[in-house]
């Protein structure tokens, strides 16, 4: 583990830590998740750990939480050595997690999902109704935040379940309180709350591990750093020896991002390839007008639940939408995915897993699966002509696998993400729409996703990128929309503006929150 | 051949299952077992439960599950009955008649079919439970239709069905033979086929792959009931009786089937041999236990230990190979 | 609010059903609205109604099992004859218990490879509930037997209250308290236990539940033993109340359960059903097995009508569904 310099902060000697992972390696399949790292937190430390996506922050989260178990290495909590805990563990030894997906439950109301774990760590075996409901009160106080605790949880929007999750772990009494991402989805009121909390919870000498990739969170929140690159700890040590600059080459190894699109336009083309003219949808979004031209990459971004994905599917087809939508100058209407397809309009969802892939099938299903009535002879199929087609979208894209007939479950994300690119690319689409495209992708990769995607803009197809990923909006992007409560709140040219500023306004809300 | 031994498993594992077996017969019964009139017998026995699982095989493949064929087939089965024994001529039914009893039994199955497809893919309730659903209304329409009761007196031609022969080999089995062939094809030639596959695999990608997901669900339900009936008709043609709670075991055997011929029950994937020899398979194996004497009660035990037997080793050889991989 | 949120439940839509079918019967034949006929339909209720007790706690869960019939007549067929040959005088209380525990062991039998081995519960179950009932018939008794003990004819005779009506003899049956006193139970461990949260914790989301510290393989294994044992007990009470035990009974009858539990509002993912909705659901299916009879409408009626409502009520059930979640995003 590498020790500070001499100047920052002393570190209590090792043993009296209140955690520490020693040498911890995990493997998923091909992937090498956790090479070897070693951490440790000590009371009132608050670390921020950072890292691409990727890189093993999630995978050393669960670790820690107990869900995950390290193919190798020691654990010492409390003094004590373990090879590894359980999830009923590590809650008891004061160890909280607010997961980045939540992980809450749908089907029970706020109340009980922010008493639920409190109550199973005091191994209560009978449910107090008025109890559930103070416990929760008393989290969301503390938030400053009003949520109906007889609701259930499926009905709240994005941004009143992350605070139902943040409720529940600080519902309870916790030693190290570890937060994955925890603002994707929160006001600048609502997370000004949140600092102050920590802030708190850092005076009663709690620790904090805050997962984040906003440059202006790092620094206002954490002591110590730890950065994680393709599963390796390539830094720990305290936040005052950095600046933005170079904390951004260690997180990706690189100094500045790549050469941001320049988007030169067609000669002699005035018809956008797309132009959007008051479309809504209900509960949505709401009154959106844009165009956009070939050879354009066009950003979207704002925080979890602005209704920027609704809008990618809306125009996917997926939806009940009003509005009008041209084409070429042309007004169409795209009232299913097949309507979206037969137009020349593709999509690269966001979860790759579950939207994008078949897991089980080779290479080559996954492929053409988009692709299979132009690449049929009537009602036939020949398998063949699908695997020659698979073979050469592995040369094009520079895709590392052995062959187009291994299940896709055996790649890697960077390598499956580019068989999902391959896939509406095999439709040669004009529109090409991509959501979130470098989640969980690593950083060799997402540089070649991303020249692939400039070098397709360049050829004149039109693409619009939806991410979170300022960094990549700004590097990919001509132009960036800003979407915040289902609406359209800024357009702005990425030459004229920077990553910091772009971060700024997303979470800004002149208006406040209506209510979730 | 080589090639398919080697990429599948399941089918591997099959053939010596089927060894095994066949093995066991020749210790234990080897006169009887293996004598022409017993393969005879075999044959024509099993190609209805062939068709049975190839129905339960298609639907599986596509994530869902189809409970009611057995209703379905019965229900077919007794509706062409009931047009044959409602002819009036002295002489019996003509050929023509029986036909259009036949015809109207596909319908009935295209029928059942449609009722489940709209169900699952315009509602979009759980197959587990339309299928629960129709095979008690299919069954129990086909028990009102004869009273409870057992219908029989079948013309000749339409009992050449199920006990002709046709260059001396028994018109089911050729039937079946032709079925398994044309699943073959749906399966490695069609685009149907893929897409049936693909959809099983992972319904929320298919759909975003632009692929339509309610004409292939709504397809593999229809198809699963034409099937059905067809096998309906091979079952009445077989004993020459139409009964309501006729084959109700084979609900369950078909299942055992599909899954011992490869199909993954959550969807996704199969292929024709597997299932051809599946049910080959177990056609010995009911067999010998018959020959044995054993009893029919110990029989579904078998059928119910073997299905979570082949699923629970399925498991365990996912797990490993996961395992292999790191 | 309240009163809207209550019209709006799928309680209150089976209640409003069910109080038309009432009225309808009314009319229909005057005898509906005795006492003598609300205590048989009371008792008509037992069987099916405690079966949906268990079968509800393993639709929360987000499984199903359709082997409780078989779990029922093996325990039944057991404890009849081994009590009856060998010891005919034992109490009604040892015999439901030994038919329970036969119950839980079964239950428990499913549970290993659900649970353990993640099959799909619903092909799984199929395939248990013809081990389970093949051993049954191969190796513990294939006859009817009628010389069961005792204690379990009187219990049939059992009546917690006798009134004599104009109709006849108007005799409510202890059983009935039995079914009350599950439902009751199981209402407790759902609402009132973490136990039972923790089922709905891991119909919602089992990896959820598992990372706040549930341990699913443990709560599942009590869903299916649960489920077991309830099944056991219905098997001590049916050859109770037919005064024999055969094994061939009660297999084919898992439908009427899962209709009336299905009716009652869970959905097949889990995380949803509460004990009144299913206790509303039975009630409606008993009613309407029992109209089939007063209407003179023939036995093999029956099973088509059992099938038409499962699906008529699962289409509604979605429509509402589907309807009241537009509503929500039009909002």
């Amino acid at each position: 583990m590498e020790r500070p310099a001499p100047s920052a902060d002393p570190r209590p000697a090792r043993g009296s830590c209140f955690l520490e992972l020693r040498e911890i390696d995990k493997r998923f399949g091909g992937v090498h998740a956790l090479d070897h790292v070693s951490f440790s937190i000590c009371e009132g430390e608050t670390y921020c750990l950072m890292g691409e996506n990727g890189s093993g922050k999630s995978t050393l989260i669960k670790v820690i939480s107990g869900v995950y178990t390290a193919d190798s290495g020691e654990m010492i909590l409390n003094g004590k050595s373990y090879r590894h805990i359980t999830p009923t563990q590590a809650i008891e030894a004061g160890i909280q997690i607010i997961y980045q997906d939540f992980s809450v439950f749908p089907n029970l109301t706020v109340a009980e999902n922010i008493a639920l774990s409190n109550l199973v760590i005091r191994r209560k075996k009978t449910i107090d109704r008025k109890e559930i409901n103070a416990i929760a009160k008393a989290a969301l106080d503390k938030l400053g935040v009003e949520l109906p605790l007889d609701r259930e949880v499926s009905r709240l929007s994005v941004a009143g379940k992350q605070i139902v999750a943040i409720a529940r772990g600080l519902a309870q009494d916790v030693k190290l309180l570890v937060m994955d991402e925890p603002t994707t989805a929160l006001t600048h009121k609502e997370i000004l709350a949140l600092y102050r909390i920590i802030d708190t919870l850092k005076a009663k000498g709690i620790a904090i591990i805050f997962v984040s990739h906003k440059l202006e969170e790092v620094f206002s929140i954490s002591q110590r750093i730890a950065i994680l690159r393709n599963g390796k700890k390539v830094l720990d040590d305290s936040i005052s020896n950095f600046d933005k600059n170079s904390l951004t080459y260690h997180m990706t190894g690189r100094e500045i991002p790549s050469v941001p699109y320049e988007y030169i336009p067609a000669p002699h083309e005035t018809t956008p390839i797309l132009q959007v003219e008051g479309l809504s949808q209900p509960g949505a979004f709401h009154d959106i007008s844009f165009s956009l031209h070939t050879h354009e990459i066009l950003g979207i971004t704002g925080q979890l639940g602005c209704g920027r994905t609704e809008l990618a599917k809306a125009l996917f087809g997926i939806g009940k939408n009003h509005g009008r939508i041209c084409l070429s100058g042309q007004e169409v209407s795209i009232r299913s995915v097949q309507d979206a397809h037969r137009l020349g309009i593709g999509y690269v969802p966001e979860d790759r897993l579950s939207e994008g892939l078949f897991l089980q099938r080779s290479l080559a299903d996954n492929m053409t699966a988009a692709d299979v009535d132009e690449l049929a002879h009537g009602i036939l199929l020949d398998r063949k002509e699908l695997l020659d087609v698979s073979r050469s979208w592995l040369n094009q894209l520079d895709i590392a696998a052995q062959g187009p007939e291994i299940p896709a479950s055996n790649l890697s994300g960077g390598n499956q993400q580019r068989i999902v690119l391959a896939k509406w690319l095999q439709t040669k689409p004009k529109l090409l729409i991509l959501n979130c495209p470098t989640v969980g992708v690593d950083v060799g990769s997402k540089n070649q996703i991303h020249e692939i995607v400039k070098q397709l803009a360049r050829e004149g197809m039109g693409i619009i990128v939806i991410s979170d990923d300022i960094g990549e909006i700004v590097t990919l992007c001509s132009r960036v929309m800003i979407m915040k409560d289902g609406r359209l709140v800024k357009q702005v040219n990425s030459a004229d503006t920077t990553v910091e500023a772009l971060e700024r306004d997303v979470i800004s809300d002149d208006d406040g929150r209506e209510g979730v | 051949m080589k090639n398919l031994l080697n990429k599948d498993r399941h089918i591997t594992r099959l053939l010596v299952i089927m060894a095994i077996v066949l093995a066991a017969m020749a210790v234990l019964n080897p006169s009887v077992f293996y004598s022409a009139s017993n393969f005879s017998s075999m044959a024509v026995q099993f190609p209805e439960l062939g068709f049975l699982s190839i129905a339960a095989a298609l639907v599986l493949m596509s994530g869902g599950i189809d409970l009611s064929i057995t209703g379905t087939a019965v229900f077919s089965g007794i509706v062409a009955a009931r047009i044959m024994l409602a002819s009036d001529s002295p002489d019996g039914p003509s050929v023509m008649v029986v036909v259009l009893a036949c015809a109207a039994a596909l319908l009935v199955g295209l029928a059942c079919g449609a009722v489940n497809a709209v169900l699952v893919a315009k509602v979009g309730i759980a197959p587990m439970l339309v299928t629960l659903g129709t095979m008690n209304l299919f069954t129990g329409i086909g028990i009102v239709l004869t009273k409870g009761s057992a219908l029989s007196g079948f013309p000749a031609s339409f009992l050449a069905i199920g006990s002709g022969r046709l260059l001396g080999i028994p018109v089911p089995l050729l039937l079946f033979v032709l079925a398994t062939i044309i699943l073959a094809f749906f399966l490695n030639k069609t685009k149907l086929g893929y897409k049936l596959c693909i959809y099983g695999s992972n319904p929320v990608a298919s759909f975003f792959s632009a692929i339509n997901n309610t004409k292939v669900v709504f397809t593999t339900y229809v198809m699963s009931g034409l099937i059905s009936s067809i096998a309906g008709i091979i079952m009445v043609s077989r004993v020459n009786t139409a009964k309501a709670d006729f084959g109700s075991s084979y609900g369950l055997q078909a299942l055992l089937v599909a899954v011992l011929g490869g199909v993954d029950p959550s969807g996704g994937s199969g292929k024709a041999a597997g299932i051809f020899i599946a049910i080959v398979t177990l056609q010995f194996l009911s067999s010998g236990f018959n020959l044995l004497h054993v009893s029919s009660f110990l029989k579904d035990l078998t059928w119910g230990a073997l299905l979570v037997f082949v699923m629970v080793l399925n498991v365990v050889n996912a797990q490993s190979k996961g395992k292999k991989k790191e | 609010m309240n009163l809207r949120k209550i019209v709006k439940s799928n309680e209150f839509f089976l209640f409003a059903v069910i109080a038309l079918m009432c009225i309808v019967f009314g009319l229909v034949s005057p005898s509906f609205f005795t006492v003598k006929n609300l205590f048989d339909v009371l008792k008509s209720m037992t069987e099916t109604g405690i079966l949906a007790m268990g079968s509800l706690v393993v639709m929360i869960s987000g499984g199903i099992d359709l082997s409780f019939m078989a779990i029922a007549v093996f325990a039944m067929h057991t404890v009849s004859r081994l009590f009856g040959l060998y010891w005919n005088s034992a109490p009604m209380a040892v015999l439901l218990l030994c038919g329970m525990i036969i119950g839980l062991l079964l239950g428990l039998f499913n549970s290993i490879f659900i649970a353990k081995f993640n099959l799909p519960p619903f092909i799984t179950t199929l395939g248990t509930s013809n081990i389970i009932k093949g051993f049954l018939l191969a190796f513990i008794g294939s006859k009817q037997f009628n010389k069961i003990p005792a204690a379990m004819i009187a219990f049939s005779k059992n009546n917690l209250l006798t009134i004599s009506t104009d109709e006849g003899n108007a005799n409510l049956h202890i059983g009935v308290l039995i079914f009350f006193a599950i439902a009751a139970a199981t209402s407790l461990l759902l609402n009132k236990t973490m136990l039972g949260r923790s089922i709905y914790c891991i119909g919602g989301s089992p990896s959820s539940s598992e990372r706040i510290g549930f341990r699913n393989l443990r709560i599942l294994m009590f869903v299916y033993a649960f489920a077991g044992a309830i099944a056991g007990s219905v098997g001590i009470m049916h050859a109770s109340f037919q005064r024999m035990s055969n094994p061939f009974d009660l297999v084919g009858g898992e439908l009427n359960v899962i209709a009336a539990v299905v009716l009652g509002g869970p959905r097949v993912g889990g995380g949803y059903g509460n004990v009144t909705g299913t206790l509303l659901g039975v009630l409606l299916i008993t009613l309407i097995n029992n109209s089939l009879v007063m209407l003179k409408i023939p036995t093999f009626w029956q099973s088509a009508a059992t099938g038409l409502i499962i699906i008529l009520g699962t289409v509604a059930q979605m429509y509402r569904y589907k309807h009241s979640v537009n509503a929500e995003k039009g909002a």
